[in-house]
């Protein structure tokens, strides 16, 4: 397929149908209103469903109940709107539900912005909803990557039975690059799953329900989910390597687009005869940690940039183990980090390791 | 066809800048919603303005959160068009927020030449109707930009039903369309010139005449094109740049380029 022009907003609207996914409800906000406003374009006119819900706590409900009778189904939301959607998040993760959310981040906390921040990984990573669970996250840094993990996301959320979120922000929702697509006009529909609410004429009846009053029963439901979380950590994490090949003494950390801006910057260093490398989360949950360790140990100190006040740092932390110094450069509010911005952080960084500071 | 059976005089002669003289004095810049309107109003206001013209340009995109003609402000003072742009922390909304020098702008003839940067698709010329009746019977031209590689608007049915859906809420007629058809990094002669093949349709079934093409700076041959063309061919510099892109930044996006002074 040739490829066009788009915002990372319909990209992943069309990537959505690629996936064979036929059902959206959703509720406005800024900035993702481009990706259901394509999808109330595209969806009737592919055989799918497109519902305007009334709140995005409507919207997590519907999004249980199309889940639960097996058909693909996705919603799109940014930052305050994912809040509201919380507890159906935590409901569809008891109930073993496969979904798709996209939050488009904004700035926060509160009604805060609209312009773009990375302002909910922790939300999305360790803090989503009441109880025992993990979403599968996925953090594209680009409008074609976009389109690539949001394909991901369903094959993820069906085969491991649990909700995946898309996380990105305004920037990404907002701006155009050229994509492509699969070469299908809308991908094959879920396969008949055997906990599906299909009508049960013929067959025992299901129940698909996050309700457990038997201790025993939901303590080995979420043992067997956390044995399914290991599993989906060794197989599934991604993470990407940028200028590691050359020796460095500082490792960048960043995901999603700061992580462009940051690779601008490597450039620009190495014109100054600067080696830095980056390590880049694309699963932000799991996080790659063991991947993200090597990188780090191969570095005198670490450097992690971020649209937020530091979310991600935790991680970076666990990752260092201790054995590296992290230091920290974030803007938050909606302001995204300049090349400039990287570039000093990075001659401060350089600074510490040469002055012997921990 | 022919262009001759249109010989509407939509723009002037091509300026020394590399851009037309409009041929009114009001020139409104509508379209879907990413076609290219604020990358092209915040180009050809600073050409006309480097060259002598006195320019505004009124930022009307109230759809779009990010990469409105506002965020390039500082460059058009520098090219010496008087942007009309929100200002204190309004600037950073979707609201509907419309300074009242637009209307002046619409009404008072202190300047050659007004444009009018529209937000995208018929969503976005919603605010084009709260000003109708400002407008009045002033002599206008709303152009419609195209880009034949954004979805919705690749066929004749889909520019002419984005035409129509604009004309009906705006209240006011397309009267040329800028062919704006590019993939960025990846556009070559042939994209752009499937963009005027379109647009010779358009011009056909529509009976409304191509004001310019576009093309991006460095990407393509433009005497090929121009050898090509009944109508300018026009090179943009682009200006709406993602904070990776910008390596002249003094401050974080969109501070960088936008004006915070209230």
């Amino acid at each position: 397929m040739a490829k066009i022009l788009m915002k990372g907003n319909e990209a992943i609207g069309e990537a959505a149908i690629k996936a064979g996914c036929l059902h959206f409800f959703g509720y406005p906000i800024t900035p993702q209103n481009e990706l259901p406003e394509y999808l109330s374009k595209r969806l009737p006119q592919v055989g799918g469903k497109y519902i305007q819900t009334e709140s995005e706590v409507a919207t997590s409900n519907m999004i249980f109940g199309a889940a639960g009778v097996g058909v693909r189904v996705m919603t799109s939301s940014s930052s305050p709107g994912i809040s509201l959607m919380s507890e159906g998040l935590s409901y569809l993760a008891g109930a073993e539900l496969p979904a798709v959310i996209v939050n488009m981040m904004r700035a926060g906390p509160g009604l805060a912005g609209i312009l773009p921040a990375q302002s909910d990984y922790a939300h999305a990573t360790r803090g989503t909803a009441h109880g025992d669970f993990e979403l599968i996250v996925l953090a594209p840094s680009s409008v074609q990557e976009a389109v690539d993990l949001t394909i991901l996301s369903f094959e993820l959320a069906e085969k491991y039975r649990n909700p995946v979120m898309l996380l990105g922000d305004g920037m990404i929702g907002q701006m155009m690059e050229p994509v492509e697509f699969p070469d299908v006009e809308v991908g094959p529909p879920m396969k008949a799953a055997d906990w599906a609410l299909t009508g049960c004429k013929g067959r025992e009846p299901r129940l698909v329900s996050s309700l457990f009053l038997d201790p025993v029963e939901l303590n080995e439901k979420n043992h067997e989910r956390f044995a399914r979380y290991k599993v989906i950590k060794d197989n599934e994490a991604r993470h990407e390597l940028y200028n590691c090949d050359e020796p460095y003494d500082v490792l960048i950390t960043a995901f999603g687009v700061m992580s462009r801006v940051c690779k601008s910057a490597i450039q620009e260093l190495k014109g100054q005869g600067i080696n830095v490398g980056m390590f880049r989360p694309i699963t932000v949950k799991p996080f790659p940690s063991e991947q993200c360790s090597a990188a780090i140990f191969k570095s005198k100190r670490v450097l992690d940039v971020e649209m937020n006040m530091g979310q991600m740092l935790v991680d970076i932390q666990l990752a260092a183990n201790g054995k590296r110094e992290v230091d920290f450069m974030g803007k938050c509010g909606g302001l995204t980090p300049s090349i400039e911005d990287v570039i000093e952080s990075v001659h401060s960084t350089l600074a510490k390791i040469k002055g012997g500071v921990a | 066809m022919s262009r001759s059976e249109h010989e509407v005089k939509v723009v002037g002669d091509i300026d020394v800048s590399g851009f037309p003289v409009p041929v009114k004095r009001l020139n409104i810049i509508v379209g879907s919603f990413g076609s290219g309107k604020t990358e092209i109003s915040v180009n050809w206001t600073a050409a006309l303005a480097r060259f002598g013209h006195r320019v505004k340009l009124a930022d009307l995109d109230m759809a779009n959160p990010y990469f409105r003609s506002r965020e390039a402000q500082q460059f058009l003072r520098e090219q010496g068009v008087v942007p009309v742009v929100p200002h204190g922390e309004v600037q950073f909304s979707d609201l509907p927020v419309l300074v009242p020098q637009i209307k002046g702008m619409l009404q008072r003839a202190d300047d050659d030449f007004s444009f009018f940067d529209v937000g995208g698709d018929e969503t976005g010329a919603k605010v084009l109707a709260s000003l109708r009746s400002a407008i009045g019977d002033a002599p206008y031209m709303l152009y419609q930009v195209i880009n034949e590689r954004r979805p919705f608007t690749g066929t004749v049915a889909g520019c002419l039903e984005m035409k129509s859906r604009i004309e009906t809420v705006a209240g006011l007629t397309v009267g040329a369309y800028i062919n704006n058809t590019h993939l960025m990094e990846y556009t070559d002669e042939s994209i752009v010139r499937a963009g005027m093949a379109l647009c010779e349709q358009l011009v056909h079934q529509s009976k409304v005449p191509v004001a310019f093409t576009t093309v991006m700076e460095g990407v393509t041959d433009t005497t090929k094109l121009k050898n090509a063309s009944d109508y300018p061919i026009c090179v943009l510099n682009r200006r709406m740049l993602p904070p990776w892109l910008n390596h002249d930044a003094q401050n974080s996006w969109p501070i960088a380029a936008a004006d915070r002074r209230g």
